[in-house]
């Protein structure tokens, strides 16, 4: 097991070569200046130039990229153009707000899904079966920005319960965004749990387990869900690694001060640091949490294990 | 239902008993804790009095769009950085609720020549860190804005500074300069303390100005907070504490407002505006600001290089349908080439919104509608509402069909100041006339901010004699000279002036803003 993930750490080396070497490869074709976009319409060409120099645009690409990287490589990342701010401080500043919002939406988000994914297979094409895929095509179907709107406005303008917006109320200024957040994600974890509880509760050996006299409940929970999580877990490892790169427009919403509105700010900005910065931990987060969910499988199913060598 | 399906429901229903509970412990709690929080803040705007409202009239929480990218003035050309520096910093001169320029830490001033300048400090006026502030220390930070690129254009005018004793500065300027004062209002050069500036101090963490409020901490993408400085040579401000929170989202900063949460919204979503009016508990501001919008068109290249054509365009848009459907009313239209908020600025010899005008000045440009066609930029949500009307207008009246191209900011900075394209969506704020004139019309513009590339040399010879004039009232005629030459050629299609729209809790005194939307919030208070 050891072995294995420290195998799968080494791989990671030449995926995080790769995407930074992309990376930046396209955010030096896009059009826009950096210096332009900091000093802003009024600056004088002579002003530009200077903050150009400054920050080493002129210098050829691969000279940039070669600097960028000696630089990550002794664990520096850089000054940000616009904040003149170690990059690595403004990312880690918002890492832990994205990383909560992450944890707890996708916790939301399988709290709903599980028992809806279940309920809809175990009654399939019943009333509860549409109730619960109806449920889910409202979550995948509703922009969240959307949703975000009616749930502050229902939950922070009319009730007064949770703040409307920021992350310094504690707990109640996670509960909007991370259930507005959840709700989406459920949709697609529900409807994955449905297909796979189906295709497993029609196997030979749940039948068997019926046969032995077994309670409902436990062919349900012990011997159907467990073998049916193995998809439902790649999905949920896809999501979350995707929310721990930010979400966007729940974070411009509830105003959280997460990765994600830092990135789209930077990349507007044509803050390159900045959006290597963002990119390369959001590479990392989203190799670990595929290393994590292979090795989730091995507990859910012990022959994926004995394969970890 | 059968047993068996309350089995495979009780999962989901238990699920949403938690959430239910979770939501009603929350409002419990907010209650009797926040400060800050949403339904103590209600309260306190609703009902002016009692405990909770006493503990909450030493705070005033502003929500704003943007976060600044830096603390230190000399660091950024950002207007919500010039918010943060207000707050924390004062300048020679500032910009009053007029716009009148009037002195700010300068006590006293003499023209002693055209290019000579002599400022007398106010004495005993504290730094955040106990220190005096000196004429030394002026010296210091307006040689620093002079030398960084951020900032650098608001300390051009100034050839050399000098500290004659502690509290008497001369300012030598390069040749007449009638913006000297403007520059001095400018963030870019406010007062450091000098022994600070040589030691590299992080002013980003750690500003120190002579400003009503000292900073106290800056939550990354969330929030500022300041609280008042005691020792602040105006008198310490009314209110205890500052915070400012980024709320990027126009309807959550409206919602924000309605719930108490927030006390005062700087930028306001133009579509909240009547909601907001309505509501008893909540102020709207809404007055003529300095911004002034247009449609930059490319004058190098055809057909915008035909002045009868330019006129045509602006007698056919129909500019008050555009500042109904783009600002919601909250604009007035312009078609003078200058900012109407200024002295001297004047529309004669402008064209206006004629149809019957608009055919004949088409007639006479000799153009064919068909050959005219071209693509507008539009950067924002806001600039694409404007495109549509002019769409429109354009099409109707003249026959010309247009299309609205999306860009990002980036892009749109990079080509409209490079000169490949053909119209865009623009506006320029300006603090006064003679920046204003530099930065869209001279020459020595071109390939940043004249985006129209207007190359003439009685304009630059205009915009050089207003620099040169340091009398009022003869500044004043040669800004109207200007702006009729400019209405005569008309280089780009001026479409509103946008209004500086404020809303804040019904309870909150001694609310100010000027034209160029800047607030002195020091003279805020709880009723």
């Amino acid at each position: 097991m050891i072995k294995f993930i420290i195998k799968r750490l080494v791989a990671l080396i030449p995926v995080l070569l790769g995407v930074s070497l992309l990376v930046f490869f396209i955010l030096d074709l896009a059009p826009g200046d950096p210096a332009k976009t900091i000093l802003g319409e009024q600056a004088r060409p002579e002003d530009i130039e200077a903050l150009r120099e400054e920050m080493g645009l002129n210098d050829p690409f691969l000279v940039r990229y070669g600097r960028y990287m000696f630089d990550l490589c002794r664990g520096d990342m850089g000054e940000s153009y616009k904040t003149r701010d170690p990059v690595a401080t403004e990312i880690f500043s918002r890492l832990p707000n994205t990383a909560t919002l992450a944890v707890v939406s996708t916790l939301v988000a399988i709290g709903l899904a599980l028992p809806l994914g279940v309920i809809a297979a175990v009654k399939q094409n019943s009333i509860f079966d549409s109730i619960s895929m109806f449920i889910a095509l409202i979550g995948i179907s509703m922009p969240v920005f959307w949703m975000g709107l009616l749930l502050i406005l229902l939950f922070s303008v009319k009730l007064g319960w949770f703040p409307v917006a920021g992350a310094d109320a504690g707990w109640k200024s996670l509960v909007l965004p991370s259930f507005a957040l959840g709700f989406m994600h459920m949709a697609s974890i529900a409807r994955t749990t449905r297909s796979s509880m189906l295709e497993t509760i029609r196997q030979d050996y749940i039948r068997t387990v019926r046969a032995k006299g077994l309670p409902e409940n436990k062919v349900i929970i012990d011997h159907a869900l467990r073998n049916a999580l193995i998809p439902t877990t790649t999905v949920i490892g896809l999501q979350m690694g995707s929310m721990l790169g930010g979400s966007v427009l729940t974070e411009s919403v509830f105003s959280w001060p997460g990765i994600g509105r830092f990135m789209i700010q930077s990349i507007q900005g044509r803050d390159i640091p900045s959006v290597m910065g963002c990119i390369i931990i959001f590479a990392l987060s989203f190799a670990l949490i595929n290393l994590l969910v292979d090795l989730i499988y091995g507990f859910i199913d012990p022959r994926i294990k004995a394969q970890y060598k | 239902m059968t047993k068996k399906s309350m089995r495979y429901l009780a999962p989901v229903l238990a699920m949403s008993m938690v959430l239910s509970l979770t939501a009603c412990g929350g409002g419990d709690t907010a209650a009797t804790t926040a400060a800050a929080g949403g339904d103590a803040a209600a309260e306190t705007t609703a009902a002016a009095g009692g405990d909770t409202a006493a503990a909450a009239k030493d705070t005033l929480i502003i929500a704003t769009a943007n976060e600044t990218p830096s603390m230190t003035t000399n660091l950024h050309n950002a207007v919500a950085g010039d918010y943060m520096n207000k707050m924390t910093h004062n300048g020679l001169f500032l910009q009053d609720e007029n716009m009148n320029i009037v002195p700010d830490l300068v006590e006293s001033y003499e023209i002693v020549s055209d290019t000579e300048w002599v400022f007398k400090l106010h004495q005993g006026v504290k730094f955040h860190n106990g220190a005096e502030m000196k004429a030394a220390d002026v010296v210091a930070s307006i040689n620093q804005c002079k030398e960084s690129p951020e900032v650098a254009q608001y300390g051009k005018a100034i050839a050399s500074i000098e500290a004659v004793d502690d509290y008497t500065v001369k300012i030598i300027t390069d040749g007449p300069q009638s913006g000297l004062l403007s520059d001095l209002t400018h963030h870019g050069n406010y007062i450091l303390p000098a022994d600070l500036i040589a030691s590299g101090h992080d002013f980003n963490k750690e500003p120190i100005g002579t400003g009503p409020y000292k900073f106290v901490e800056w939550k990354k993408g969330e929030s500022v907070t300041l609280e008042a400085f005691d020792d602040y040579f105006k008198g310490e401000a009314p209110i205890e504490t500052v915070t400012w929170k980024i709320i990027p989202e126009g309807s959550s900063r409206t919602m924000a407002l309605e719930a108490g949460e927030v006390d005062l919204i700087v930028e306001v979503e133009s579509t909240d505006v009547s909601r907001l009016k309505d509501n008893a508990s909540v102020t709207v501001f809404d007055g003529e600001g300095t911004s002034h919008n247009f449609m930059m068109i490319n004058t190098e290249k055809a057909p915008f290089d035909n002045q009868n054509f330019r006129h045509a365009m602006n007698a056919a848009i129909d500019k008050a349908a555009i500042v109904q459907v783009a600002l919601n009313g909250g604009g007035s239209v312009c078609d003078s080439q200058l900012p109407t908020c200024f002295p001297g600025a004047t529309t004669e010899g402008a064209s206006t919104y004629d149809v019957e005008k608009a055919k004949e000045y088409f007639a006479a440009s000799g153009l064919n509608a068909a050959d005219c066609g071209f693509s507008l930029i539009c950067s924002d949500d806001t600039k694409l509402r404007v495109g549509q009307v002019i769409q429109s207008s354009l099409k109707e009246v003249l026959g010309i069909d247009i299309a609205l191209e999306s860009m990002d900011l980036a892009t749109y900075l990079d080509v409209t100041a490079t000169g490949d394209y053909d119209a865009a969506i623009g506006g320029y704020t300006s603090s006064g006339m003679l920046p204003y004139a530099q930065g869209v019309w001279h020459s020595s513009s071109i390939n940043s901010s004249n985006k129209t590339r207007t190359n003439n040399p009685e304009v630059d010879a205009l915009i050089e004699k207003m620099q040169a004039t340091v009398d009022p009232a003869e500044n004043e005629k040669i800004v109207t000279e200007l702006n009729i030459l400019l209405n005569e050629l008309y280089p780009q299609i001026p479409l509103y002036m946008r209004n500086n729209t404020r809303a804040y809790s019904a309870d909150l005194k001694g609310f100010n803003v000027n034209a160029g939307g800047n607030t002195d919030y020091s003279l805020f208070s709880w009723n």
